[in-house]
């Protein structure tokens, strides 16, 4: 469960941490690609550039080695140009000769374009205008070039004439060699370089400049078809010390996308712009990448979750269930209009049907008494007292007369959402039990009140046969103790039966003083309730007798007491006698007394027998004969009923 | 002079039946029985010499007695039941007949047949 509980914050944090892991090794992955692939497109930018320059550089040494062999007429050189800038960068290119002042005026005489041929060897005044040019020592003059964009070059004009292009011109001559100058501005707007490379002649001496312009944007835009890279930007530093010049190896000058080189005499930087200037792809990427983690642990977290809370939803409802199903109670979740939503098993079990067949019905349909019907009205009225906040409690019988059921009904409005809960507890056997006692009572009742009638007329005609008090209080006492030892022996037999010996025992044992008098034999036979108290009164009867009167009141007398079933007759029947013997000769009474008329007519009464008393000189005898039918024990099949009942 | 009457006595129980017995002839009336169970009871009821009152136990040898009180109850003779019972489960079971209570006292029993007694004359 722990283990449960923790796995979505363990989610959670796995997916946190592999979010940021990816984004932190893309976003490095992304930096060293960008600084990598920055780093090819400077290595690049820079190569093209410098191979420009290299292609420039070439054709202004070109130039140099057709005026040094001074082997090229103008016209000549204006056809070499224009082959060459087809393919190079250079803005122009052009010879310009050194002219000293004292060769000055036989070489304005070779002049025949405006304005030098008006104006001699020329430069341009403050305002541009073309004035001749004053008094200098040297002079280097346009004397071959060519534009790009096809201008007339200012032939006669003195390059050197502005102090920094003579302070360039100076510095190529004195290097010897190729050399740029400083970064200018041309007229035509454009920022660029001039490229000067000093013409000596065979002997060594100084015959002028060969030079090149170049354009940055021009530069910029044939490195960027050689390189396909874009953004390249150029700048030109001040000129380098001497010492410097030889270090044309590339040095990095800060971030990736620098390069600087040492070319004629100047440090050249080729800066790359950012590819997509604006559009920050590794933020976009790791964005992405955040956002994708983050969703996908959300989702995989909410998935987890809801894994978890349908698991947990489910086991609760499977516990719930068992628990409902495992109570002994009915119970039914019932709609507020008493239509069945749920059943517990003990509920389906109870009606004999699927809990599926009863959701849906009402309530009250199942509840159907011995008649077949149901009280609708009652149940109803319990659902509205739920629902108003009283618990509903009754009982409430179901089923048929044969198997018929008590429920202790519970009908209580417990939930938020007005449903009912109705259960019921199966009290049958608690009632069956009531009704039990109840009947038990009534027949307790009843036989005590039939016992007093007994006693009642055992009083009166024991009253009437006796004629002194004392006679009558030992009659009667004798007679109330026989039946209330009767009533001992069946009660500890529970009202089953009495064994004959056992009963016939009993009931003598009071006559037999001296211990061997009274002699009983018989089979063993059980004497039902009724027939019971009939044979021990007519015993208790035929002791008295004895001891007044017969055997048992002279010494050596004896009673023997047999008894055997007789089937000869038409029914089987017990056959008791009791025979007096070797007592007072016995003479026939003048009037019978109570006792043997209650002998000969009870038995006859109840237990359809019969009874004589035979009067015989040797002794009393008396023969009693009644059917085993009606002195057998009754085997209970059923418990007695009362008198209510059994007269249905 | 009120004559006298035939009064049936049902009762299993020997000794209540022959006390009853006695009560009733020592009212100068005339007994018929007594009998100790309902087929005996039904054997003598007949319309041509129908008692004039029938003092019924409600229980004879485990058996209820309603058949013979229907019977005589048909016949028009007016019952009084001695029962140990208790009366309201009789008169369900008996409808609206007079009813003692066992142990019978003998004036209410004798007070039962003078009623009828002068109801007849």
């Amino acid at each position: 469960m722990i283990k449960e509980r923790s796995l979505p914050a363990i989610v959670l944090l796995v997916g946190l941490a592999l979010t940021a892991s990816s984004a932190w090794f893309a976003d490095l992955y992304l930096a060293r690609a960008e600084v990598a692939q920055s780093a090819r497109r400077t290595e690049s930018a820079t190569s093209a550039v410098r191979l420009a320059l290299d292609r420039a550089a070439t054709a202004v040494r070109a130039v140099r080695a057709m005026y040094a062999a001074d082997i090229v007429t103008s016209d000549q050189f204006i056809r070499f140009a224009q082959t060459l800038t087809r393919t190079q960068p250079n803005r122009s290119l052009g010879f310009y000769r050194r002219v000293e002042d004292g060769s000055r005026a036989s070489y304005e005489r070779r002049f025949r374009t405006e304005p030098a041929a008006t104006l001699g060897i020329w430069e341009r005044d403050a305002a541009g205008e073309p004035v001749r040019a004053g008094v200098r020592p040297v002079y280097f003059v346009v004397e071959s070039g060519f534009l790009a964009d096809g201008a007339e070059p200012p032939y006669g004009l003195d390059a050197a004439a502005p102090p920094e292009r003579a302070a360039d011109i100076k510095e190529a001559l004195q290097r010897f060699e190729l050399v740029a100058s400083r970064q200018i501005r041309f007229s035509s707007g454009e920022l660029g370089v001039l490229l000067y490379d000093p013409v000596l002649d065979r002997n060594g001496a100084v015959v002028g400049v060969a030079t090149a312009s170049l354009a940055f944007d021009q530069l910029v835009d044939t490195a960027s078809r050689v390189s396909g890279v874009s953004g390249i930007s150029i700048s030109v530093a001040e000129p380098l010390p001497s010492s410097e010049l030889q270090k044309e190896d590339e040095l990095t000058t800060g971030p990736g996308n620098r390069r600087a080189f040492n070319l004629a005499g100047h440090s050249w930087t080729i800066a790359v712009a950012e590819a997509l200037p604006g559009t920050n792809v590794r933020g976009w990427v790791l964005a992405l990448i955040v956002g994708l983690g983050l969703t996908s642990t959300v989702a995989i977290l909410a998935f987890i979750v809801s894994i978890q809370k349908t698991a947990e939803v489910t086991l609760t409802r499977t516990r719930l269930r068992a628990m409902l199903d495992g109570l002994g109670p009915l119970a039914w979740l019932l709609r507020p209009d008493g239509t069945i939503l749920n059943a517990n098993r003990a509920a389906a079990a109870a009606f004999g049907r699927p809990e599926s067949d009863m959701v849906g019905r009402p309530f009250w349909e199942f509840l159907v008494d011995e008649r077949g019907e149901t009280d609708t009205e009652r149940i109803r009225a319990a659902i509205g007292d739920a629902l108003a906040g009283k618990d509903a409690r009754f009982d409430f019988s179901i089923g048929s007369e044969e198997d018929r059921h008590v429920f202790d009904l519970w009908i209580r409005c417990k939930e938020l959402t007005g449903n009912l809960v109705a259960s019921a507890v199966d009290v049958t056997a608690r009632y069956e039990s009531e009704q039990a006692q109840l009947l038990l009572m009534r027949e307790l009742d009843h036989r005590i009140k039939n016992t007093l009638q007994v006693i009642q007329a055992v009083i009166r005609r024991t009253a009437k046969a006796q004629s002194t008090i004392e006679g009558f209080e030992r009659s009667l006492l004798g007679r109330v103790g026989a039946m209330s030892r009767a009533h001992e022996l069946l009660a500890e037999e529970r009202w089953l039966g009495a064994n004959v010996s056992t009963l016939v025992r009993q009931e003598t044992q009071s006559f037999d003083v001296g211990g061997n008098a009274i002699r009983v034999a018989g089979p063993s036979l059980r004497l039902n309730p009724k027939a019971a108290l009939a044979i021990a009164l007519a015993m208790h009867e035929l002791g008295t007798n004895a001891s007044k009167y017969g055997a048992l009141s002279y010494p050596g007398g004896v009673v023997d007491i047999t008894w055997f079933m007789d089937r000869s007759g038409a029914e089987p029947a017990l056959v008791l006698r009791w025979q007096e013997a070797q007592g007072p000769e016995v003479k026939e009474p003048e009037h019978r007394g109570f006792g043997s008329m209650l002998i000969e007519r009870s038995i006859a009464y109840e237990l359809d027998g019969n009874a004589t008393v035979e009067y015989r000189k040797e002794g009393l005898v008396c023969t009693i004969a009644v059917p085993l039918r009606t002195i057998r024990p009754f085997v209970p099949d059923q418990p007695a009923r009362p008198v209510a009942a059994a007269a249905e | 002079m009120a004559r006298s009457l035939r009064v049936m006595v049902v009762e299993d129980e020997f000794i209540i039946a022959d006390e009853i017995a006695a009560i009733v002839q020592d009212s100068g009336n005339e007994v018929v029985g007594p009998f100790g169970s309902i087929e005996e009871a039904e054997a003598a009821i007949s319309a041509e010499d129908k008692p004039d009152l029938a003092i019924l136990d409600a229980n004879l040898r485990g058996k209820s007695s309603i058949a013979v009180a229907d019977k005589l109850r048909h016949l028009g003779v007016p019952l009084c039941l001695c029962t140990g019972y208790r009366s309201d489960d009789l008169r369900a079971a008996f409808g609206d007949v007079a009813i003692l209570q066992k142990p019978v006292n003998p004036h209410a029993l004798l007070d039962v047949i003078e009623g009828i007694r002068r109801s007849r004359t």
